[in-house]
Order: structure tokens, then sequence, then C-alpha cells
């Protein structure tokens, strides 16, 4: 209990000094501050860990820090209280139909990002997963955790792009060289 | 050194973040708001049935009755496994299932009555599948999951000030710096949390397909071999007794792991030659769901699964529910769990209004967002009412009122009135579903359980009304 108390206050005491350092202007206070609050978080988890071993005490240390970041964001809001007139904006009737065109590329945008990631990103993870030197399980588990990652990488790109032919080419091309890699050898 | 990102990198970030965001926006919505509920379903499942009293102390004889009476109700067979939850401490009931048929077990073993949560059912279910069938359902969750993680990934390049506005919250008249603030701060703050729902929601509907891939790599094709790795291999036995001795199963594990929680006994092959228990035993220093101890149908130990000292790998997939729903330590971990998802349900939110502010104008996307947000809990708050003074379906319910609560939103032209209306409703309403709950179930009502849901209901609604209040203060005057 008291390795809790103290966890919870180390990481508290880390947002301090990440606030502090935040706030200051001098250059030299800010990384002694920042470096501290890193300190201190570590800290904290070792305490977290140390009291609840490795896996509820990451999950702990990570939710404290959360809630308490947030309740100092919330303590430490600026309260603006010029005068600001409420404009409302012009209501326009009914809605404005897209043009064809940009019909068609929201489409394939929105399938590129849910189907050609999805493929592009399962078959890169798996081989490049199964190049690792771990056993078959782990391979399979880090793959579960990580597929998600490229995949939203590849939804990201596939959406920030200004030529949506080159994502969609890239993550063509990478689908089809993942799957003639895992099943033609 | 200093890390920079280029103003195109930004800029094409923010366009692709507004492009998924708008593209999932609402079934977003949907998923972050009643996962946030979920997160206490247990809670909500004793809230329904009250007057099922809570009890911890079943008796590995008193579930063995239960069984019993349960199999001899069922005429002796069943098409698929038996499965018994047993009590803990957030849920301290028993029930017993096969075949869809639910049933609560009293302390004493006895089958009390069949087991309905259509409340429950309906948050849980729009959660997992949307209120879809299952399997398409839970797929689609799933693709939000991905979609999640490349908000993230988007979020944080086109966050150009991230540590300069580190701590930034202003407050006041002007809305949409507000929001954009707390869409920014929550975010940022909350990234490992954010980044681990996204990328375990995507386990539960889709993981599947990728241990095909992994099937036909590793496996030759083979999925039993590769299900045998991660899940254990299942077992050959013959000439078992027709009713299994789950007493004794119970009562060994007790003596076998006294450090771990049996949370569940499930009668594989139930009713046939080859049946055997399996009995998940929850270890509590671990993430993992539990661990799966193997008994043959006269209660002989056999072996178990091997979770909670198999491969790191095998450990972190077995791990992914409890993470995903903050099923895990105090009671307390729900309630932060719950405040983690809320404001995920926040962002959600505030993303797709910052961009309707962005439009300089407004139009019927204004008015069905604003219906789609404040409906939504209203429409949950309307078909619990229901069920709980007529017993009508909640899923057809829910689904009526949330239309009619958008074709009245595209009516309205002036959004702030029906802003203001849909506040008052959802405040009031749920005032009346915290008495109607508390009349109906009197006096099983005045557990600490169902109390405490009670009270909350009435908090909201004073912070709904509080929200409300701080609007008309702003001159939100209609």
């Amino acid at each position: 209990m008291l390795l809790s108390i103290a966890a919870f206050l180390g990481s508290a005491l880390a947002i301090g000094l990440f606030y502090r350092a935040w706030q200051s202007t001098q250059i030299a206070f800010k990384r002694i501050a920042k470096l501290s609050a890193l300190l201190l978080m570590l800290a904290s988890l070792s305490l977290w860990v140390t009291e609840y071993g490795p896996e509820l005490g990451t999950c702990y240390a990570v939710v404290a820090f959360s809630l308490q970041a947030w309740s100092w964001i919330y303590l430490a809001r600026q309260r603006i209280s010029k005068d600001i007139k409420r404009v409302d904006l012009p209501f326009a009737s009914g809605l404005t139909t897209p043009s064809t065109a940009i019909a068609f590329n929201a489409l394939v945008k929105l399938l590129g990002s849910v189907f050609l990631s999805a493929i592009c990103a399962m078959l890169v993870t798996v081989v490049w997963t199964t190049a690792l030197s771990m056993s078959k399980v782990n391979q399979i588990a880090l793959g579960i955790y990580t597929m998600p990652l490229l995949w939203g990488c590849g939804a990201y790109w596939l959406c920030a792009d200004s030529k949506l032919w080159r994502p969609v080419g890239v993550l063509s091309v990478l689908s089809a060289l993942s799957y003639f890699y895992l099943y033609s050898i | 050194m200093s890390i920079s990102i280029s103003p195109s990198a930004n800029k094409s970030a923010l366009k692709s973040h507004a492009w998924l965001g708008l593209a999932v926006s609402v079934l977003m919505y949907w998923v972050c708001f009643s996962g946030t509920l979920s997160v206490f379903s247990q809670e909500l499942l004793r809230w329904e049935q009250p007057h099922i009293a809570d009890n911890l102390d079943y008796t590995p004889g008193s579930i063995q009755n239960a069984y019993e009476r349960f199999l001899t109700m069922k005429e002796g067979q069943t098409q698929g496994n038996i499965v018994i939850r047993l009590p803990t401490h957030d849920l301290p009931r028993a029930r017993i299932s096969a075949d869809g048929e639910y049933w609560n077990i009293s302390p004493t073993g006895e089958l009390s009555e069949p087991s309905t949560t259509p409340i429950t059912d309906l948050i849980v279910d729009l959660h997992t599948a949307l209120h879809l069938p299952e399997d398409i359902g839970m797929m689609a969750v799933s693709v939000l999951g991905a979609i999640l993680s490349a908000l993230i990934i988007s979020g944080i390049v086109a966050h150009r000030r991230i540590f300069k506005d580190a701590f930034r919250l202003r407050t006041g008249n002007n809305e949409q710096l507000t929001q954009g603030d707390l869409h920014n701060r929550m975010s940022v703050w909350g990234l490992p949390f954010h980044l681990m729902i996204a990328l375990t929601g995507v386990y539960f509907g889709l993981a599947s397909f990728l241990t095909s891939i992994y099937a036909d790599t590793l496996y030759e094709g083979n999925k039993l071999d590769l299900f045998a790795d991660i899940y254990g291999s299942s077992i050959q036995l013959e000439h078992q007794p027709a009713i299994a001795n789950i007493e004794k199963a119970l009562t060994d594990i007790m003596k076998m792991e006294p450090n771990t929680q049996p949370i569940f006994v499930t009668l594989e092959n139930a009713t046939k030659d080859n049946q055997y228990i399996l009995l998940g035993s929850q270890h509590l220093d671990k993430l993992i769901y539990s661990e799966q101890y193997r008994f043959d149908a006269s209660g002989q130990y056999i072996d178990k699964v091997g979770y909670s000292d198999g491969d790191a790998g095998q450990q972190a997939i077995f791990s992914v529910y409890r993470i995903h729903f903050g099923h895990f330590g105090p009671e307390a971990m729900k309630i932060f769990f719950g405040l983690m998802g809320f404001a995920l349900t926040i962002i959600s939110v505030t993303g797709i209004n910052l961009w309707l502010a962005k439009r300089a104008k407004q139009d019927a996307l204004n008015q069905l967002w604003l219906g789609f947000v404040w409906g939504t809990p209203i429409a949950f708050i309307w078909a619990a009412l229901l069920e709980l003074t007529l017993a009508l379906p909640t899923k057809p319910v829910f689904w009526v009122t949330l239309t009619a609560i958008l074709i009245a939103s595209l009516m309205q032209k002036v959004l702030m009135k029906t802003h203001l209306v849909l506040l008052n409703c959802l405040a009031a309403l749920l005032v009346v579903l915290a008495i109607t709950h508390f009349a109906v179930h009197y006096p099983s009502s005045l557990v600490m359980n169902s109390l405490i849901i009670d009270s909350a209901f009435i908090v909201f609604a004073l912070c709904v009304w509080r929200y409300l209040y701080s609007r008309l203060k702003k001159g939100w005057n209609i």
C-alpha cells in the first residue's frame, strides 16, 4: 500500500514538474525539470511494478498518469473571460451533393482504408514477425498487437496523400510481394 | 536537437485525420459511448435483477446441485457445452447456461429464475457488434479499432504544437477554442490508453484472418495445430459418466490453486460420452482472463492448459479481454477505465464538432450530428424505461426512438433549440429512470449496487443540467 501511495505521488510530482517546465521560459530550468520528471515517472513505474508485478503495475501506472495529467490540466485551466459574441452560422437547407469525381475518390479511400490497408498490414505483419527468431506463439502474439498499427499507418497514408494512386500502388505492391513471399516458399 | 514535422506533413495529416474521423464519426461515437458503459456491465446486470441476492457463499455442492437440476430440466440432453459462471466479487451470483438458455443459481443450488438482462444486452451488443449479426458486427467494430489507430497516428503528426500546448485548456465564451483544447489534451495525455483500446479492439473480430495466414505460413495450413499451440490441444476421453462430478473438481482446484479465483466451469461436449470439465480460475496477479484446468467427468484432474506460465505471447493473447475492458484490480479500476472511455467519447464528439464549426455554415449534418450525440443516450434510457415498465424489447425501441429523434432534429432549424431540448430531455429521463427503477424493484432496489447506480443517474442528470445552465449563461437563449 505504501509503495502504491509513493508511486501515485511520484507520478503526480512528475506531472507537476512537467507543468513547471512547460510554464518556464528558462531553458536550463526546463531541461532539468523535464529530466527530473522523466526520472520520477520511471521511478513511479518501477514502484507500481514492484507492488503489483509487471502486468498490473504497468496498467496502473498508465491509468494513474493519464488521469493525473487531465486533473492537472483541468485545475490549471485558463479562463478567458473576454466577451466573445456568439455568432450563429448561416443555415443552409438540404445537403450539398459531392461531384462524381469526389464521391469516387472518397469511395476508393474508404475501400483502401478498410480492405487494402488491412490485407497489406496482415501480410506484411506475418512476413516480418515470422522472420524473427522467437517461438511461433510469440510471433503470432507480436503480430496480433502490431498489425493494427501497420493498418493504421496504411489508412493514414491513403487519406493524407494528395496523389491517391501512390499509396494505393505501394500498398498493392507490398501486399502482392508479401503474398508471393509467404505462399511461394 | 529538435524533432519537428514539416508544415506540409502537418497539413496532410490533418486532412487525413479529418477524413478518417468523419468516415467513422457516428460508429466510433456509438462504440466509444457504449464501451464506456460496458465497463460496468457486471454492475448493470445486478442492477437489472436486484431481487437476486448477491452472495459469495456458494459451495461446490450447491453448484453440483444446480448442474444436476439443470440437466434434469433439459432431460439429460444439450446441443452445446454447459457453462457455469461462478460468483466473484464484481458479480457475486452464479449462473448456468446452455443452448442459449440462462438460469440464475441460488446459493442453495436451486435454479431460481431465468437470467434476462435486456438493458445490459442492449448496451453491450451495441459495443461488440453494433446490433448487427454477431460475425459481421464484430468485424465492423474491429475495423473501427484499426481506424482508431490510424486516427491516433494522424492525430500525432497533425498536432504541430503538441509540446507547446501540452497543458493548455482555455475555457470561456469561445466554445471552439475550448473544444479544440479538450480534444487535443485528452487525446495526447490519454494516448497509451487509447492506443491500447485500439490494438486490443481489433483482436476480437479480426484476429481469425491474421491467424489463418499464420496457419498457412507456420503450420502448413493446419489451423488446429495453431490453435493447439495458442489455446492448448483438446483432449480425447471416452466412456465418461453421464453426470459430471463438478463438485470434486471445484473442491480440488481450491486445494491445488488456493490463490486463484475460480470464475467458470465449462462442461465440454456436455452430455456426450466424451464430456470433460474445463475449469477457469483467475490468477489475480496476471492479466490473463484465466488459467484453464481440465478434469475428466468424474472430477479427476488431468492437466492445465498453461496460459499462466506459458510463452509471453500466449499470455499476451489471453490478456486482451481484461486489458480492453479494465476488468482487473480493484473495483476502482473500473471507474478509472470508465472515465478514460468517457474521455475517448468526448474526443470523438469534439473532433466532429470542430470540423462542423470550421465549415462556416450549418446544414442538415449539424442537425443529424446533434441528434446522434444526444439522441443515443436518450434512446438508451427510453428503451430501458419501457423495458422496466412494459417489458418492451429494448433493441427495437432504441432504434425507433433514435430514428424519431433524428427526424425531429432535422425538422428543427434552430440548432440551439434542438440542443437545449435534447439536454433537458436527457436530464429529465435520467431522473425518471432512477426513480422508476427504484419504484419497480422496491424493496429489492435497496441493495447497495442499485442505490449507487440510481444515484449515479441523478448525479449525471445534475451534470447535464449544469452543462445546460453554463450554455444558457453563455447566451444560448432561444
